[in-house]
């Protein structure tokens, strides 16, 4: 099938393997503070081939990309050895000299400046300086035209790339990386997740612009989370887990079982689940919520039940948290809360949400959740601090006791209420934020990776909380990629796959492979 | 090794926090020490205490938009339109002075809606919205008389120029407004919103603070206080100038900023704008008693600015390890 697609584009194919490889590294081994995340671990790309690379979160793929782009040192192992195109790279590699060696990078994220034509992108970093530092914009927009045109893609070089689609923004980063390599015959590309942004119908347009740089003889590594790209599109892959590889086939010899077995290390079981049975009393019920990644979804949350919500990221279950709490803007939906109230998701305040007994730990803790440079008691009482206003003052004495006795309650280490957020480890700040939200006695918590960042030992103290607060009779979403923990706190998990939940699970059926299985579960359904 | 290093780390923390304050003494130590008793007479204390009313009430209002993180460059338009408002309406068209003055102080409050409504509804940054409409009103406060407008009801002056202790009742005006504002920034929970919705909307906004009230609650209060340190201009002066008010914006941004290098380090507050005023003034007076005139004024404040903004990158820094 793969060969069919690659004749039918009409390039000119450069068969693979006929050079040297793009990429062989070798002995390739990280180690982070005593925990060693790659063991080991040996990759061939050939050129002209696309090459898949598969594993769970944390098998060691993304640590393994950050040591090609040279953003992490391998551990110092005289075997170690990295050769693209015949020429053994110096370690530690130089992020800055990667792309002139040959080997470039396309992220999720992309890369692209908005508001600049799809010519500045481009060419940002390798346009040519003629004498007197001018840059002859006719002259690159011209290459940029051919370049587009090479690769069949219908897009005015002189747009800005804020006004193209996403699938044509991830080809025209595709593209550019291509540029970078200068010297395209030998050269490794790497796309990382390139595709969890995009629509589903744009994928293929994207792939077959990977297909014609492979062409070129180009070796490419693509790391997905979705196995139908992998099947479809690449002709051999490599499965890590526990930082090792566990295989390197060619994708032919494999179908979508075999894969996801050798992702898990043990086989999925097909079972669909029991019906959960809802306990009585209810907190809110949730009604075609919809957002810009949620499509209409609706679930109710009961007294004392921890609801898992999780999927591939982009799926739409990380987004739902801020969607519940007016975050972010949903485009549809109704909440109904226990009290008879219903109140429009549309026009949804934070100030509203906390009115509703809502109380929400976004994942971001940096940008959303905390303020580094205020104080542990500033940031634990934002919330509530109107409590502690009594004839004409905030009684701060009283504010830091009541902060103290919680840093106590959590565990909070160190004990100081009026160092900054910033000098407390992760775990720590992550704590001081849920004492935070808890301080406002809330009916329902809406967390979105609460154990992100966080180191064991908070971890479990973490899920000791939640634990303790569904006893005591609260609501809890949680949004979260953990599959392995997700069944030792939900009651329930739903399963989202392009914005939908495709699937319910609970008591046996809940369980981490099924979870696992369920995200990874390629689309077959009609959409 | 700890307790040295905690010795140095405080005794930093404490020149970090009475810097100025510090810098103060020095100064006066220093131009007592030059100049001798020209300096150190009572007449020279009332000067540096009794002149500034108009800058300390401006740069509280500026104070106010800069602790949630909007800039206003408006204040000096702002109060220029005050200043003529008072005297078009007062001289010119012979209202009593009260309502004057009450239609100056709404001209303020109209003037800061419309910003916030700007920079709120369109998304428009502060900065330009505040930069044109500083100008704007500048200019429509010449459009309203060209010149000078003498002999503004003497009420006026009486409320900003009698002294009491030795001050002008001006001064006390200001040092009211700085304990309002000390009381509401460190003592209500609104101060602690206020410095939230500065470092951060988005964790404000998710902690249920309402955001956009407070930013453009700022920019009103801001301009409302402006349009009152027009008025107190008008009284200093028993005339509305339309050019008076124009050099007044780098001595207020100077102030407020070389404030956040002291009482409260790296974070904007009153008692420390309060300070860098007359900080300010102590040695621009000193100065021009030396016989250096004119320039000195612009050196002194401009530098002023760009040094206190130094040295808080340099207390936050330090903090930050």
């Amino acid at each position: 099938m793969t060969t069919d697609r690659l004749r039918a584009d009409g390039v000119e194919t450069a068969r693979p393997g006929a050079g040297p490889p793009a990429l062989v590294a070798t002995k390739v081994t990280k180690t982070f503070s005593g925990t060693t995340v790659l063991k080991g671990v040996d990759l061939e790309v050939r050129s002209g081939e696309v090459h898949g690379l598969v594993g769970e979160n944390g098998s060691g793929k993304s640590t393994f990309i950050k040591v090609l782009a040279g953003y992490h040192a391998p551990d110092d192992i005289p075997e170690t050895e990295i050769v693209v195109h015949g020429e053994s790279l110096p370690l530690p590699l130089d992020p800055d000299r990667q792309r002139r060696r040959g080997v470039v990078f396309v992220h999720q994220d992309l890369g692209l400046v908005e508001s600049a034509t799809v010519t500045e992108n481009i060419r940002l970093r390798t346009r040519r300086v003629r004498p007197g530092w001018r840059v002859s914009w006719r002259e690159e927009n011209r290459h940029v035209a051919s370049l587009l045109a090479r690769f069949g893609l219908d897009v005015a070089p002189g747009r800005p790339v804020a006004e193209l689609s996403q699938v044509q923004r991830a080809q025209v980063a595709i593209v550019r990386a291509f540029d970078q390599l200068g010297d395209a015959t030998r050269g490794l590309l790497v796309l990382d997740e390139p595709t969890a942004s995009l629509p589903r119908d744009g994928v293929d347009q994207l792939f077959a612009t990977v297909r014609q740089v492979a062409a070129t003889g180009v070796g490419v590594l693509l790391v997905t989370h979705r196995l139908e790209e992998i099947l479809d599109h690449t002709q051999r892959v490599t499965v890590f887990r526990n930082g090792s590889v566990v295989e390197c086939a060619p994708t032919a010899s494999l179908d979508e079982a075999a894969l996801t077995e050798l992702i898990l290390g043990q086989p999925l079981d097909e079972f669909y689940p029991a019906p959960h049975e809802p306990r009585e009393e209810v907190i809110a019920e949730f009604v075609e919520v919809q957002g810009s990644d949620v499509r209409p979804t609706s679930f109710t949350v009961h007294r004392g039940e921890v609801v898992g919500v999780t999927g591939l990221i982009g799926m739409g279950w990380d987004e739902l948290p801020y969607l519940l709490f007016g975050a972010r803007r949903a485009t549809g939906g109704v909440i109904r809360t226990a009290s008879g109230g219903q109140t429009r998701l549309r026009s949804l305040t934070p100030r509203q949400a906390m009115g509703l007994g809502f109380a929400l730990l976004p994942a971001d803790r940096l940008v959303e959740a905390s303020v580094q440079s205020a104080s542990v008691r500033e940031n634990l009482s934002i919330a509530t601090v109107g409590r502690y206003f009594r004839r004409g003052r905030v009684r701060r004495r009283l504010e830091a006791a009541r902060v103290g006795l919680l840093l106590d309650e959590y565990d909070v280490r160190p004990r100081g209420t009026e160092r900054p957020l910033s000098t407390l480890s992760g775990g720590n700040q992550q704590k001081v934020l849920i004492a935070k939200w808890f301080e406002t006695e809330p009916e329902l918590l809406l967390l979105h990776e609460p154990t992100q960042g966080v180191d064991v030992g908070a971890q479990s103290q973490i899920y000791q909380r939640i634990r303790d607060a569904v006893r005591a009779g609260l609501g809890v979403v949680l949004a979260s990629a953990e599959y392995e923990h997700l069944p030792h706190i939900c009651d329930r998990v739903l399963v989202f796959r392009e914005g939908q939940v495709v699937s319910e699970l609970s008591g046996q059926d809940m369980n981490r492979s099924r979870i696992a299985g369920d995200c990874l579960r390629p689309s077959t359904e009609p959409r | 090794m700890d307790t040295s290093s905690g010795t140095r780390e405080s005794c930093f923390a404490f020149i970090g926090r009475y810097g100025v304050v510090l810098a103060w003494g020095v100064l006066i130590a220093l131009f007592g020490v030059l100049l001798g008793p020209s300096f150190l007479a009572v007449s020279t204390f009332q000067t540096i205490f009794g002149t500034q009313a108009v800058l300390l009430i401006l740069a509280l209002g500026l104070l106010v938009a800069l602790v949630v993180g909007e800039f206003d460059l408006s204040i000096v338009g702002v109060m220029s339109m005050s200043v003529m408002i008072v005297g078009v309406l007062n001289v010119l068209h012979g209202w009593p002075i009260w309502l004057a003055v009450l239609t100056a102080q709404v001209s303020g409050v109209a003037i800061g809606m419309l910003n916030a409504l700007l920079v709120l509804r369109l998304g428009i940054n502060s900065m330009v919205v505040t930069l044109g409409a500083g100008t704007f009103w500048s200019g429509v406060g010449y459009g309203l008389y060209a010149t000078t407008i003498p002999g503004v009801d003497t009420r006026l002056s009486t409320a900003v120029n009698t002294r009491m202790g030795g001050l002008p009742l001006g001064f006390y005006y200001a040092a009211a407004l700085t304990v309002a504002l000390w009381y509401v920034v460190a003592f209500t929970p609104l101060g602690r919103y206020l410095h939230f919705v500065g470092a951060n909307r988005t964790v404000s906004r998710l902690s249920g603070i309402r955001v956009d009230l407070i930013r453009g609650g700022s920019l009103v209060v801001s301009a409302t206080l402006a349009a009152f340190a027009g008025v107190v201009l008008v009284g200093m002066l028993g005339a509305s100038t339309p050019s008076a008010s124009s050099t007044y914006l780098l001595p207020a941004f100077a102030a407020v900023f070389l404030g956040t290098t002291t009482i409260q380090v790296g974070k904007f507050n009153p008692w420390g704008t309060f300070v860098a005023v007359y900080f300010l003034i102590t040695g621009i007076t000193g100065l021009q008693l030396y016989g250096f005139s004119g320039w000195v004024v612009d050196v002194f404040y401009g530098g002023a600015l760009v040094a206190s903004v130094a040295l808080s990158r340099i207390f936050a820094r330090k903090g930050a390890r």
